[in-house]
C-alpha cells in the first residue's frame, strides 16, 4: 500500500523566537531566555489520483480531525446562480450520500458524538470532521462518500433553499453585520464576485442539477488539500484508510473561471442609510493587496497593527477608544484576497450624537501612518508581538497541518513559515512607511454609515459626497 | 457502556504516582494529582490565603494559557450599580501601582483630584433638577482633572507588555455568575505571568475610570441595537421579578451614570480576594514551578470574609406572562420558565430535557419544526441561564416566512406536550450522553478553553470536575424523570414568552404574517 503514494517529503524546521526585549517590564521579574522551538511540521503526501494530506499524529487525545480544503470559493459561482456554492456546501452537510440516506448520517454522527461539516467562503471551501478515535474508521465512511459521492435529496434542498430565502429576509436585521457587507457591495460593485450578496431570485434559480455541476466541477482529488491530526495510528495505517476510501476517486481537469478585476472608483464617496439605532456603524474602505505580494503584506501587517488591528491596543484603541470613549468596538484590518488586491477598511460602532468625533479621528489615524513613519518603539513592540506570538500557531496538531493545507491553497511560499519570522524582523520603519505611503488612502476611502442622521453632530455631507440608499 | 476515553491519553503522562509531577518532579506538601483516568490528571493546590491553584500539563507546543476565575458576576451588583462588576472588569486592564503608571505617588494625588470632580458632578447631575451653569463648571472642571491625571499614565502599558510577550487570546468576561481573565503566553513566560497578575489583582489601580464608563455605555448601545440582545434581555427582567439575575450584565445606563470610582474600589476590596478565587495554568509546564511561583508572587494577596450573597429568592410564577418588542426587524421570540437551580436532581432531567428537544438535528424541534411542519428557522432550548441560584430554562425561535410567531409558539407547546404524555426513548438519551463526552474530549483541544473550564467550574461550583460529573448525573436520569420534570416546570403558569414584532407603523411586508 505504501508504494501507492507517490511524493512523500518530511518538513522539519527549527525555528528560534527571540524577539529584542524592547521594554523593561516595571516589576522585578528576571527576564526569560528566547523561546528555542522547532515544531513539528507533519509530513506532506501526494496521492496518486493528485490529492494532498497533511497529516500529523496527535496522541494526546483519543479523537481524529480532519480538513479537506477544497478550491473553490463564492467567487466561481456564475453571474445567474450567485449561492450556488453555499448551496452545494450546505447539501452536503444535509443531502446525504450515495450510500447514507441523510437521516441515517444525521443520527450515525449524533449517537457518536461526531461531527461532518461544510462551509465555503469567498476563495476557499472546506469540509471538515470530528470523531472520537474509536468511531473513526466508521466516520471517515460517511465523510468520504459524502464528499464524493454526496446525494443532493431532493426534500432537504427544498428546506435548505427556503431557510437561504429566510436568511436573505433577515440580512439587515443586524446593522452591524450590514454595513460591513454593504460597504464592500459598493466597494468591489454589487455584480463583482468580491462584492455580490446572495439575492432571492439567484437562489430560487438554482436546481438540483446545477449543484451536481459544481459538485462535479471542484470537488475532486486534485483540487483538494486535506489535513489529518489525531490518534490515527501510524502514518502507513492512515494512508492505507484514506487510499481505501478515496483511492478510486479520480483526477480530473479543474476549469475555474477567470474573475475578472474589480472596477474600483477610488474616491471619497459615502453612501448611507437612514435607521433609528442607538449606534451609527461606520465602515471606511480602500484598496489593499493581494495575499501572495509578501513584500507589502508584511510591513503593511506591522503597520496595520500599530494602528488598529484587533486587540487591546493600537492607536485606534488608545484614542477612539480609550482615551475619548466614543467607541467599544474600533479596528483596522487587511484582507486576504487572492485573485486579485483586496481591500483594508476600518470599523467603528459609535453613538450618533459623537459620531463624527469618531470617524474624525478614524481618518486622522489613517492619515498619521501615510504621512508620518512609526516610532521606533512602536515598530519593535509590533514586531515582538508578531514575533513572540508565531509560536502559536503550532499550538495544536490540528492547527499545524490545517495552517499548512491552506497555505498551500494560498499559493504561499512552501518556506513560508520557516521564514516567517525573519520576514517579521526585516520590517525596517522605512520599509513599513513606504508600504503604508503607498496603500493608506484615507482621502479616497469609501464610507458606509448606517445610522439615525437627526441625532448626528455633523452632516456626513462634510465628509464628502452623500448617496442614500434604502436598505434592501 | 461508560466511555473510559481519558484513560490511553493521560497514562502516558502520569504514571500514576501521587504527589509527582509528569516528570516525576516532587510537588510540595499539599498538592495532588488526580489519578483517576476518568479525569485528566490535574494537580491542584491551595495557598495558606485560599487561592486555589489547578495544573494540567500539555507539551506539544511551548505555550501556557492561563485563568483565572471569581466567584463575582452581575448577581452580586450593589443595589443601584448594575454593571458594576463588569466595568470592574474592564478596569482590570488599566494597570497597578507599578504598571501604566509614570509615578504612582503624584498620580494617586491626582486621581483623588478627579475622583472628588467626578464625585460632584454626578451629584449634580442627578439632583431632581441639576444646575445646567453649574453642572457645566464641573464637567470642565472633571476634564481638568482627568488631563491632569493623564499626564502620569503610560497609556495600555499592562496590554503593551503582554502583547509584546507575543500573548494571545488576552482577554475577560463577566457573566451573572462569576467574572474570569485569561491569556496564553510563549511558556518561558511563566514569571512574568504571575508577576503581572498578582500585581494585577493585589494592586489594581481603577485610572480612566470614566472614560472606560463611556466605552461599556458604547458596549449596551452596541447591544441595544441587536434585536437578539435586546430580546434576551426583556426576556429575563420579565420572567425574573425579584432575583437579581434579572438585570442586565452591562448594567443600566443609568445606574452606569451613577456609580463611582469609589463604588468600584469598595467592590475589588471585597470580592476580588484569595479566598474568591481560582487559578489555572494548562499547557508547557512544571507543575512545582507553578507551585513555587504562586507561592513567591500570590502568597501576601491578603484574604478577607467574603459579602452576605442570599438574594432575595425569586418567588413563585403563577401567571403568564406576554411581552412584544417593536424593534425594526424580522420576527423571533424568547420563552422562559423557571427551573428549580443545581441545588434541585430536578436539573439534570431539565438538562437531559434541552437535549431531547433540540441537541442536533436529530433532536425534536429540528425533525418536527425546522424540517417536518417547516415553521421555524431555528427553535433550540437550553435547561439553564446561570448556576449559582434557580435561573430560567430558555428557547428561541424564529418563524420561516410565511409562517407566523404564532404557529412556532403553538408547535413548540405541542412538542412540550407529547413529551409530557410519551417519555423520550432510550436512544434520545443515550445520544445526548455521548455528545457530553464527545465534548469532553473537544473541551480538551484547546489549552485556553481548557484553563477557563476548570477555573470556572472549581471556583463556580465548587469543583472543576464538574463536567464529567455532570455525565454521572446525566445518565441517572430516566425517560420518565425527563417527563416528568417537564411536566413539573413547563407549565403556563411559569411561562414567560417575548416576541420581536416590527413597530406598527413601519412593518416590513414580509412579516405582515407575523402581526396579530
Amino acid at each position: 500500500m505504501r508504494n501507492a503514494f507517490l511524493k512523500v517529503s518530511i518538513l522539519g524546521a527549527i525555528m528560534a523566537f527571540s524577539a529584542s526585549a524592547s521594554r523593561a517590564l516595571p516589576l522585578n521579574v528576571p527576564q526569560p531566555a528566547p523561546l528555542d522551538f522547532k515544531p513539528p511540521l507533519g509530513e506532506r503526501v501526494e496521492l496518486p489520483n493528485g490529492m494532498i494530506v497533511y497529516l500529523l499524529e496527535d496522541p494526546s487525545l483519543p479523537a481524529v480531525r480532519i480538513n479537506a480544503v477544497v478550491r473553490t470559493g463564492t467567487i466561481n459561482d456564475p453571474a445567474d446562480k450567485v449561492g450556488l456554492g453555499a448551496l452545494t456546501a450546505g447539501m452536503l452537510e444535509d443531502g446525504g450520500s450515495a450510500s447514507y440516506k441523510p437521516e441515517e448520517i444525521d443520527k450515525t454522527l449524533e449517537y457518536l458524538g461526531a461531527t461532518i461539516n461544510s462551509s465555503i467562503d469567498l476563495e476557499d471551501a472546506s469540509v471538515s470532521m470530528f470523531a472520537l478515535e474509536k468511531d473513526f474508521d466508521k466516520v471517515l465512511d460517511i465523510y468520504a462518500d459524502v464528499l464524493m459521492n454526496p446525494a443532493f435529496d431532493a426534500e432537504k434542498f427544498n428546506i435548505l433553499k427556503k431557510m437561504e430565502l429566510e436568511m436573505i429576509r433577515r440580512r439587515n436585521d443586524d446593522p452591524g453585520k450590514s454595513v460591513t457587507r454593504e460597504a464592500l457591495r459598493y466597494y468591489y460593485g454589487k455584480d463583482h464576485p468580491y462584492g455580490r450578496r446572495n439575492e432571492a431570485a439567484t437562489i430560487e434559480g438554482i436546481t438540483i442539477n446545477d449543484l451536481k455541476v459544481h459538485h462535479s466541477a471542484y470537488y475532486i482529488p486534485n483540487n483538494i488539500i486535506m489535513a489529518v491530526s489525531g490518534r490515527f495510528g501510524s502514518k502507513e495505517e492512515l494512508l492505507t484508510k484514506l487510499n481505501q476510501r478515496f483511492g478510486k476517486w479520480e483526477k480530473r481537469e479543474i476549469k475555474a473561471p477567470q474573475v475578472p478585476p474589480p472596477a474600483l472608483a477610488g474616491t471619497r464617496r459615502i453612501y448611507f442609510i437612514e435607521k433609528d439605532v442607538p449606534q451609527a456603524f461606520v465602515m471606511l474602505v480602500w484598496k489593499g493587496v493581494k495575499r501572495s505580494d509578501q513584500e507589502l503584506f508584511f510591513p503593511l501587517n506591522t503597520t496595520n497593527d500599530v494602528l488598529g488591528a484587533p486587540g487591546l491596543s493600537s492607536r485606534l484603541w488608545d484614542t477612539v477608544r480609550a482615551r475619548k470613549g466614543l467607541a467599544y468596538t474600533v479596528y483596522s484590518y487587511i484582507s486576504r484576497k487572492n485573485a486579485h488586491p483586496g481591500h483594508m477598511f476600518a470599523y467603528c460602532g459609535t453613538k450618533p450624537e459623537t459620531y463624527s468625533q469618531a470617524m474624525e479621528e478614524i481618518l486622522r489615524q489613517i492619515k498619521r501612518v501615510k504621512t508620518e513613519p512609526l516610532s521606533e518603539k512602536e515598530l519593535s513592540d509590533a514586531k515582538d508581538s508578531r514575533i513572540n506570538s508565531f509560536v502559536f500557531t503550532f499550538k495544536t496538531p490540528f492547527d499545524v497541518v490545517n495552517q499548512r493545507a491552506s497555505l498551500e491553497h494560498y499559493g504561499l511560499p512552501k518556506d513560508y513559515l520557516e521564514t516567517y519570522v525573519s520576514n517579521v524582523s526585516k520590517v525596517t520603519r522605512d520599509s513599513a512607511f513606504s508600504a503604508a505611503s503607498a496603500m493608506f488612502d484615507p482621502d479616497n476611502a469609501l464610507i458606509f454609515v448606517i445610522g439615525n442622521s437627526k441625532k448626528f453632530d455633523k452632516p456626513l455631507s462634510e465628509f464628502g459626497p452623500v448617496t442614500e440608499l434604502k436598505e434592501d | 457502556m461508560r466511555l473510559s476515553f481519558l484513560l490511553p491519553c493521560f497514562l502516558l503522562f502520569t504514571q500514576a504516582s501521587y504527589a509527582k509531577d509528569t516528570q516525576g518532579n516532587a510537588l510540595p506538601p499539599g498538592a495532588a494529582v488526580e489519578t483517576d483516568p476518568e479525569y485528566p490528571p490535574v494537580v491542584s493546590y491551595t495557598l495558606k490565603n485560599g487561592l486555589k491553584l489547578l495544573i494540567l500539563e500539555k507539551h506539544f507546543a511551548p505555550t501556557l494559557s492561563y485563568s483565572i476565575a471569581f466567584k463575582v458576576g452581575n448577581v452580586d451588583s450593589p443595589k443601584g450599580k448594575t454593571g458594576l462588576p463588569h466595568l470592574f472588569e474592564h478596569m482590570a486592564f488599566k494597570g497597578t501601582q507599578t504598571i501604566g503608571t509614570k509615578d504612582y505617588k503624584k498620580e494617586k494625588l491626582a486621581l483623588d483630584k478627579v475622583e472628588a470632580a467626578a464625585q460632584a458632578m454626578i451629584a449634580e447631575e442627578r439632583k431632581p433638577a441639576p444646575d445646567k451653569a453649574r453642572l457645566e463648571t464641573l464637567k470642565q472642571a472633571l476634564a481638568a482633572a482627568e488631563k491632569e491625571a493623564d499626564a502620569f499614565i503610560v497609556k495600555d502599558e499592562f496590554t503593551q507588555l503582554y502583547k509584546n510577550f507575543g500573548q494571545s487570546g488576552l482577554n475577560a468576561a463577566t457573566a451573572a455568575d462569576y467574572t474570569f481573565y485569561m491569556i496564553s503566553l510563549p511558556a518561558n513566560r511563566l514569571e512574568t505571568l504571575m508577576a503581572m497578575e498578582s500585581d494585577r489583582f493585589k494592586k489594581a489601580v481603577l485610572r480612566e475610570f470614566y472614560r472606560e464608563r463611556s466605552v461599556v455605555m458604547e458596549e449596551k448601545r452596541m447591544y441595544d441595537a441587536k434585536p437578539e440582545s435586546a430580546l434576551g434581555e426583556l426576556l429575563g427582567t420579565t420572567a425574573l421579578s425579584a432575583h437579581p439575575y434579572r438585570y442586565p450584565i452591562v448594567g443600566w445606563l443609568d445606574d452606569l451614570k451613577s456609580f463611582t470610582r469609589t463604588d468600584a474600589e469598595v467592590f475589588f476590596r471585597q470580592f476580588y480576594v484569595p479566598n474568591n478565587a481560582t487559578l489555572a495554568i494548562v499547557g508547557d509546564v512544571d507543575p512545582a514551578e507553578v507551585i513555587r511561583l504562586a507561592e513567591k508572587y500570590f502568597a501576601d494577596w491578603k484574604p478577607s470574609d467574603l459579602p452576605d450573597t442570599n438574594y432575595t429568592q425569586e418567588p413563585q410564577q403563577n401567571s403568564e406572562k406576554r411581552f412584544d418588542l417593536f424593534f425594526k426587524a424580522n420576527p423571533s421570540m424568547r420563552l422562559a420558565f423557571h427551573n428549580p437551580g443545581f441545588s434541585s436532581p430536578d436539573m439534570y432531567a431539565l438538562m437531559m430535557l434541552s437535549e431531547v428537544l433540540s441537541g442536533g438535528k436529530t433532536a425534536r424541534f429540528y425533525r418536527n419544526l425546522v424540517e417536518g411542519k417547516q415553521v421555524a428557522l431555528y427553535a433550540a432550548a437550553g435547561s439553564h441561564t446561570s448556576s449559582r441560584y434557580p435561573s430560567l430554562f430558555v428557547m428561541v425561535a424564529a418563524p420561516k416566512a410565511p409562517h407566523t410567531l404564532e404557529e412556532v409558539e403553538a408547535a413548540i407547546w405541542e412538542e412540550i406536550e407529547r413529551i409530557k404524555a410519551e417519555p423520550p426513548t432510550a436512544w434520545e438519551l443515550e445520544r445526548a450522553i455521548n455528545s457530553h463526552e464527545a465534548d469532553l474530549v473537544k473541551n480538551l483541544e484547546s489549552s485556553l478553553e481548557t484553563a477557563q473550564n476548570l477555573s470556572i467550574s472549581q471556583q463556580v461550583m465548587g469543583d472543576w470536575k464538574f463536567d464529567w460529573k455532570t455525565i454521572d448525573a446525566l445518565r441517572k436520569v430516566k425517560p420518565e424523570d425527563v417527563s416528568a420534570a417537564a411536566a413539573k416546570y413547563l407549565v403556563r403558569s411559569n411561562y414567560t414568552v417575548g416576541f420581536i414584532r416590527p413597530p406598527l407603523a413601519a412593518k416590513p411586508a414580509q412579516a405582515k404574517g407575523a402581526a396579530k
